[in-house]
C-alpha cells in the first residue's frame, strides 16, 4: 500500500516537474541572484565584483550620489504616467465598454473588433506611426493645425504635450483590452436587477450609477491593479518617441534602469534599482486592493 | 422614441470613435506607397500621388543587407510558437497536476506559484541577462523563448478549471484501467481545449509584441525579432525615410492583424474564463 | 563557484527540454562563432550598420582575394549594440574579436580597465608608421603617450548648405559663410517665416555632441578641467547662449525642434544650412538634393576648431596568439594602402596615401573633411567620457529648447557630472 502510494506521488510529481524546474531557473534563481548582484559592486568590465552590502541602497538615498537623482527622476515621471494614463485607461475603456453595448446587437461585434485592433500592434509600429502623425513639421495634426492657421503643437519637445502624445499613444494601443475586459463585465450584470431598476422609473444615469457601477467593481479593481502595472512598466514609448526629452522630463525609471545595466555597465546598482521599483509596484498593488476592499464593505 | 434617437447618437459616436482608431492605421498603409520625397514634402496628401510599391521592394528585396525583414519575422514567428507550445505543454501538466494529483508539497507549490503572479517581472530582468550571458546563450534562440515559460499565469489560469472539471468522468476512466497519463490526453486535454486556445492566443500576444528583453539580449542583426528589428531601423538607417520605415511597418503588422481578427473570439472568451471574475 | 556550477546543471537540464523547440537552430547559433581554433582566421567586428558597412566588406573581400595565407571574417554588430556587445566579449562571456573598430570617445575607459593591446610594436611590424597619417588622427590612437589604436578615419562635424535657398536668397552659392559674422547674416536672409523656411534649425539632441563642443572649443573652451567636469565655464555659457539665441534673438531657427527634425527639414528644403557628421552624404545624395558643403564656419570667438570622433583599429588584450596577431599586422598594413574604397561612403580616410590622392581631392565632400584634420579636436581623455557627458546633453537640450537659462543648465549639468565622476 505504501509503496503503491510512494510510486503514485513519483509519477504524479512528473506533471509537475517540467514546470517546476523552469520555474526555478528563470523566476526563483534571478531572484535570489538579483538580491545577490544587488549586493556587490558589479562592474561589467571588472572580472572582480566586490561585496559592498548595502551600499548600492544607501548611495540610491543619499542625495550627494548621482543614483539618487537617476533612480527618484526616473520614479517621479513613471509615477506622472501612471497617474495621467490609469483613469484614463479605467474610464475610457469603460466608456467605450458601455457605447459598444448601446450599439444594435448586429454591429457590435464590427466595433468591439476596430476598437481591439491596435493592441495587436507591437510597440515600436505604435511609436513609428503615432511619430509621424506627431511630428512638428510634417505630422497630420500640425499640418492641419496650420491650415486652419492655429499655431503649431510641439508635440515631443514640449510640455506637458509629451506627456499628451505618450498617453494618447498608450490608449489607442491597449485601451481595446480594458474595453472588452469591461464588456464581458457588463454583460455579466443581471438582467433582473435593470428590470427592476426601470420598473421603479430610474433613469438610464441612475441605473448606471446604482446598479452598473456596483455589479462591476471587482472588475474595475482588475482592470486597475493591471493597467497601474503596466503604466510602471512603461518603456517603448518615451525610448522610441521621446527618448526622455525634453531634458530628462520623460525618462521613466526603466529607461534609467536599463542605462544604469548597459551604459554605465553597473549591474550591481541597477539590480538594487530594480528590486526597489519592484517594490514600490508590490506595495501600490496591496494599498489599492485595499482601499477598494475597504470600500466595497460599507 | 427617445431611445431610437439615443441609439442613432451612439452609432454616430461609435463611427466616429473608430475613425480615431482606424485613421493611424491608414496613415501608415498610405505612407507606405509614397516615396520618400512626397511622404517628407509637407502638405496633407491622404493618398499618395503616385503609389510606389518602391518601399515595399526595398524591404523585402534585401539588396542591402541591412534589412532582413522576412528573417525577423520568421524569426518572431519560431520564437512566439515555439515559447507558447512549450508554456501550453509544462502549464497544463503542472496545472492538472496540481489540481488533480497526489503531488507532494502542494500546497507549499500552488501557493509559491500564485503568489509569484505579484512579483514584478522587472526583478528578474537584470539577472535573466546575466544568468544567459554566463551560460554564453544571448544572442540565441533559447534566450529569446525560455523566459517566457517561468510564467505562473497559465498554471493559475488551469488549475481553477482544472479544480471544477467534473471528477466522475476521470473515475469512470480509472475504472477502466486508464493510468494517469490516458486520463490527462484523452479526458482531461480535450475538454479544456477552449482555454487552452486562449492561453496559447495571450501567450502568443506576450512574446511576439515583448520589446525590451528581445531588444537588449540580442544583437546580431539576423537574431532580431520583428519588433526590435524595426525600432533599430527607426534609430538608424531609416530616419527621415518614412516611406520605407511605413512600409517595415506594415509588413510587420498586417499577419498580426489578420491572426488576431481569427483569434479574436477566443481571446474575447478566454477573458470571460480566465478568472478576472 | 558551486553555485555556478549547480545553476549550469539545471539550465543544461531545462535546455534540454527547450531544445525540443529550438533545436533546429542551434547549428546556426553555435556557428556564429567561427574561426575559433584556426589561429590564420581572424574576426574582425565592426559598428558599420549602416551605409558605409558594404564599403569595408568590401575592402576586406579584396584583402581575402589579395593574398591566401590570412583570412579575416568580418561582422557588422549594429551602432546601438556594439559597445554592449563588446563590454560582453571582454568579460569573457562571449567569443570576441582578434581586431575591431573602436570610437576615439570610447578608447580611454578600454584602455584604463586594460582591455586593448599597445599597438606600438604592431604598427611597426605593419610599417605603419606615424608620417603616413593625419597628425591629429595618429595622435587619437594614443592615451598618455602610449599608442593603442591604429586610425582608420577622422570624422569631424561638417557643414551643409542647400544651394537652391542660397541663390534664391541672393547669396553666393559658391560662397558658404565662414564666419560667425557671415553665419548670422545668411541665416537671416533664408529665414522666411511665411514660408515655414529657416536659415538654420537649431537641433535639440542628437548632433549636438559634436555641435555644442565644436562652438565651445571655436571660443577657446575646455570640456574637462583637470579631469573634471568644466560645462559651466564662460566660454561654455558663451556657446550654448549663441546656439539658444539663434532660435530666441535671431530667430533663424523655429523653437522646439524635435530628433531629427531639423534634418527631415533640410530634406524638404526648408531649413537652408546644416551640421551634421560626413556620413548624411548618402542620404542627401538619396533625396537628390542640391547641397553644398564645407568646413564648419567659426562661429566660436576665439579659433577654428570643431569637434571629431574617430575610427580606430584595436586590438582586445586577451589576443595572444602570435599567428593571429601576424594576420591581423598584414591586414592593417593592407587596410593603411587601400582604403580609398572607404572614402566613398563620404568618410575622410587619416591615411596621407588616400587623402592627399589626386582621385580623393576630386571628391565632392571628402576633401572639405580632411581639410578639418589639422585643428580637428576629439573628446576629453578621460574614462567613462560617454556617461560623464549626459548630463550635459540633456541641460544643453533643455537650454535649446528654452526651458532653462543657459548658464544654469550648465551649472546644473556640471554638478550633476560631479558627481557621476565621483561614484
Amino acid at each position: 500500500m505504501n509503496k503503491a502510494n510512494r510510486k503514485s506521488q513519483l509519477t504524479s510529481s512528473l506533471f509537475v516537474l517540467p514546470y517546476l524546474l523552469l520555474f526555478t531557473v528563470f523566476l526563483l534563481i534571478p531572484i535570489i541572484y538579483g538580491i545577490w548582484m544587488s549586493l556587490h559592486n558589479w562592474d561589467l568590465l571588472s572580472p572582480v565584483h566586490e561585496f559592498v552590502g548595502l551600499k548600492n541602497y544607501l548611495n540610491i538615498f543619499d542625495p550627494a550620489s548621482y543614483l539618487n537623482n537617476l533612480f527618484f527622476t526616473g520614479l517621479k515621471n513613471t509615477l506622472l504616467f501612471v497617474v495621467f494614463s490609469v483613469p484614463l485607461l479605467v474610464v475610457v475603456g469603460l466608456g467605450l465598454a458601455l457605447l459598444i453595448n448601446s450599439l444594435p446587437a448586429r454591429i457590435r461585434g464590427l466595433f468591439r473588433t476596430v476598437y481591439f485592433i491596435p493592441y495587436s500592434v507591437s510597440v515600436s509600429v505604435v511609436a513609428i506611426i503615432w511619430l509621424w502623425i506627431l511630428d512638428t513639421n510634417s505630422g497630420l495634426i500640425n499640418q492641419y493645425l496650420q491650415k486652419f492657421n492655429l499655431p503649431v503643437i510641439a508635440w515631443l519637445t514640449d510640455m506637458p504635450w509629451a506627456w499628451i502624445s505618450l498617453v494618447i499613444a498608450t490608449l489607442w494601443w491597449t485601451i481595446g483590452f480594458n474595453m472588452i475586459i469591461f464588456i464581458n463585465a457588463l454583460n455579466d450584470v443581471s438582467e433582473e436587477l435593470y428590470e427592476a431598476g426601470a420598473l421603479d422609473g430610474a433613469s438610464r444615469w441612475q441605473r448606471f450609477r446604482f446598479i452598473t457601477l456596483p455589479s462591476i467593481k471587482p472588475i474595475m479593481l482588475f482592470v486597475l491593479i493591471t493597467s497601474t502595472i503596466a503604466s510602471f512598466n512603461i518603456y517603448g514609448q518615451p525610448y522610441l518617441m521621446t527618448r526622455g526629452g525634453p531634458g530628462d522630463s520623460t525618462k521613466v525609471l526603466l529607461m534609467n534602469i536599463v542605462d544604469e545595466a548597459f551604459k554605465q555597465r553597473q549591474l550591481g546598482s541597477a539590480a538594487a534599482m530594480s528590486l526597489l521599483m519592484a517594490l514600490m509596484m508590490i506595495i501600490i498593488s496591496v494599498i489599492q486592493f485595499r482601499i477598494s476592499n475597504r470600500k466595497g464593505v460599507e | 422614441m427617445q431611445n431610437k434617437a439615443f441609439k442613432t447618437t451612439m452609432v454616430i459616436v461609435a463611427i466616429a470613435v473608430a475613425l480615431v482608431f482606424l485613421i493611424p492605421l491608414f496613415w501608415m498603409l498610405a505612407t507606405s506607397f509614397k516615396n520618400d520625397f512626397e511622404a517628407i514634402t509637407a502638405g496633407i496628401k491622404w493618398l499618395p500621388d503616385t503609389p510606389t510599391l518602391e518601399n515595399y521592394l526595398y524591404s523585402l528585396g534585401g539588396t542591402e543587407s541591412d534589412v532582413p525583414v522576412l528573417k525577423w519575422m520568421s524569426n518572431s514567428l519560431l520564437v512566439g510558437i515555439s515559447g507558447t507550445l512549450i508554456v501550453l505543454v509544462v502549464d497544463t501538466l503542472a496545472a492538472y497536476g496540481l489540481a488533480r494529483l497526489d503531488v507532494p508539497f502542494k500546497k507549499t507549490l500552488i501557493s509559491m506559484f500564485i503568489g509569484s503572479l505579484m512579483i514584478p517581472w522587472v526583478i528578474t530582468f537584470l539577472p535573466l541577462y546575466m544568468e544567459f550571458n554566463k551560460l554564453g546563450l544571448l544572442d540565441t534562440y533559447a534566450v529569446l523563448i525560455l523566459p517566457y515559460s517561468a510564467n505562473a499565469f497559465g498554471v493559475f489560469l488551469l488549475y481553477q478549471f482544472f479544480r471544477g472539471f467534473p471528477q466522475s468522468l476521470e473515475e469512470a476512466a480509472y475504472l477502466d484501467g486508464a493510468n494517469k497519463w490516458q486520463v490527462f490526453t484523452q479526458i482531461v486535454l480535450p475538454s479544456a481545449r477552449p482555454l487552452i486556445w486562449t492561453l496559447a492566443i495571450f501567450t502568443f500576444m506576450s512574446i511576439y509584441n515583448d520589446f525590451l528583453w528581445p531588444l537588449v539580449t540580442t544583437s546580431s542583426p539576423e537574431m532580431r525579432t520583428i519588433t526590435t528589428g524595426i525600432a533599430i531601423m527607426q534609430q538608424g538607417s531609416f530616419v527621415s525615410s518614412p516611406g520605407r520605415l511605413m512600409a517595415l511597418t506594415s509588413i510587420a503588422t498586417i499577419p498580426a492583424v489578420l491572426l488576431f481578427i481569427i483569434g479574436q473570439r477566443a481571446l474575447i472568451k478566454g477573458v470571460t474564463q480566465s478568472g478576472i471574475k | 563557484m558551486k553555485k555556478k556550477k549547480w545553476l549550469g546543471i539545471a539550465m543544461t537540464a531545462v535546455l534540454a527540454i527547450g531544445s525540443l523547440a529550438a533545436c533546429s537552430n542551434d547549428e546556426k547559433t553555435t556557428g556564429s562563432s567561427s574561426g575559433k581554433g584556426d589561429s590564420s582566421t581572424i574576426t574582425f567586428w565592426a559598428p558599420f550598420s549602416g551605409p558605409d558597412g558594404p564599403r569595408m566588406k568590401s575592402i576586406v573581400e579584396d584583402y581575402n582575394k589579395s593574398q591566401s595565407e590570412y583570412k579575416v571574417d568580418f561582422q557588422i554588430v549594429p551602432q546601438s549594440d556594439y559597445y554592449k556587445t563588446v563590454d560582453l566579449s571582454f568579460s569573457g562571456q562571449k567569443n570576441g574579436p582578434d581586431v575591431m573598430i573602436m570610437h576615439r570617445d570610447q578608447l580611454p575607459t578600454y584602455v584604463e580597465k586594460k582591455l586593448v593591446k599597445d599597438v606600438t610594436e604592431t604598427a611597426e611590424k605593419a610599417g605603419v608608421k606615424e608620417e603616413n597619417y593625419a597628425e591629429t588622427a595618429w595622435e587619437g590612437g594614443q592615451i598618455d603617450g602610449k599608442q593603442y589604436g591604429i586610425p582608420l578615419d577622422i570624422h569631424p562635424l561638417v557643414f551643409y548648405y542647400n544651394k537652391d535657398l542660397f541663390k534664391q536668397a541672393g547669396l553666393d552659392p559658391e560662397k558658404p559663410p565662414t564666419n560667425r559674422e557671415e553665419f548670422l547674416d545668411a541665416a537671416k536672409k533664408l529665414t522666411d517665416s511665411s514660408k515655414n523656411q529657416y536659415g538654420f534649425v537649431v537641433p535639440t539632441l542628437w548632433p549636438n555632441q559634436f555641435i555644442y563642443p565644436t562652438v565651445l572649443f571655436q571660443n577657446g573652451g575646455e570640456l574637462l578641467k583637470d579631469g573634471k567636469p568644466n560645462y559651466n565655464s564662460p566660454e561654455g555659457v558663451e556657446a550654448l547662449t549663441f546656439l539658444s539665441d539663434l532660435v530666441k534673438k535671431e530667430k533663424v531657427s523655429p523653437a522646439n525642434v524635435q530628433q531629427d527634425g531639423e534634418v527631415t527639414l533640410f530634406l524638404q528644403g526648408k531649413n537652408a544650412m546644416h551640421l551634421n557628421g560626413p556620413w548624411m552624404m548618402e542620404q542627401w545624395d538619396k533625396a537628390k538634393l542640391n547641397y553644398g558643403v564645407a568646413p564648419v564656419p567659426q562661429l566660436g570667438t576665439k579659433q577654428q576648431a570643431v569637434y571629431a570622433n574617430a575610427h580606430n583599429f584595436v586590438i582586445p588584450a586577451s589576443v595572444k596568439d602570435e599567428k593571429k596577431l601576424d594576420a591581423t599586422t598584414d591586414f592593417l598594413k593592407y587596410v593603411a594602402e587601400n582604403t580609398m574604397e572607404w572614402a566613398k561612403s563620404g568618410q575622410a580616410p587619416a591615411s596621407k596615401a588616400v587623402y592627399e590622392s589626386a582621385e580623393f581631392q576630386k571628391m565632392k565632400q571628402q576633401p572639405q573633411v580632411a581639410k578639418q584634420f589639422e585643428y580637428a579636436k576629439f573628446a576629453p581623455t578621460v574614462s567613462n567620457w560617454g556617461q560623464i557627458s549626459e548630463p550635459l546633453w540633456q541641460e544643453v537640450n533643455l537650454a535649446l529648447l528654452g526651458k532653462k537659462d543657459p548658464q544654469k543648465a550648465l551649472d546644473d549639468a556640471t554638478k550633476k557630472a560631479e558627481q557621476l565622476a565621483n561614484k
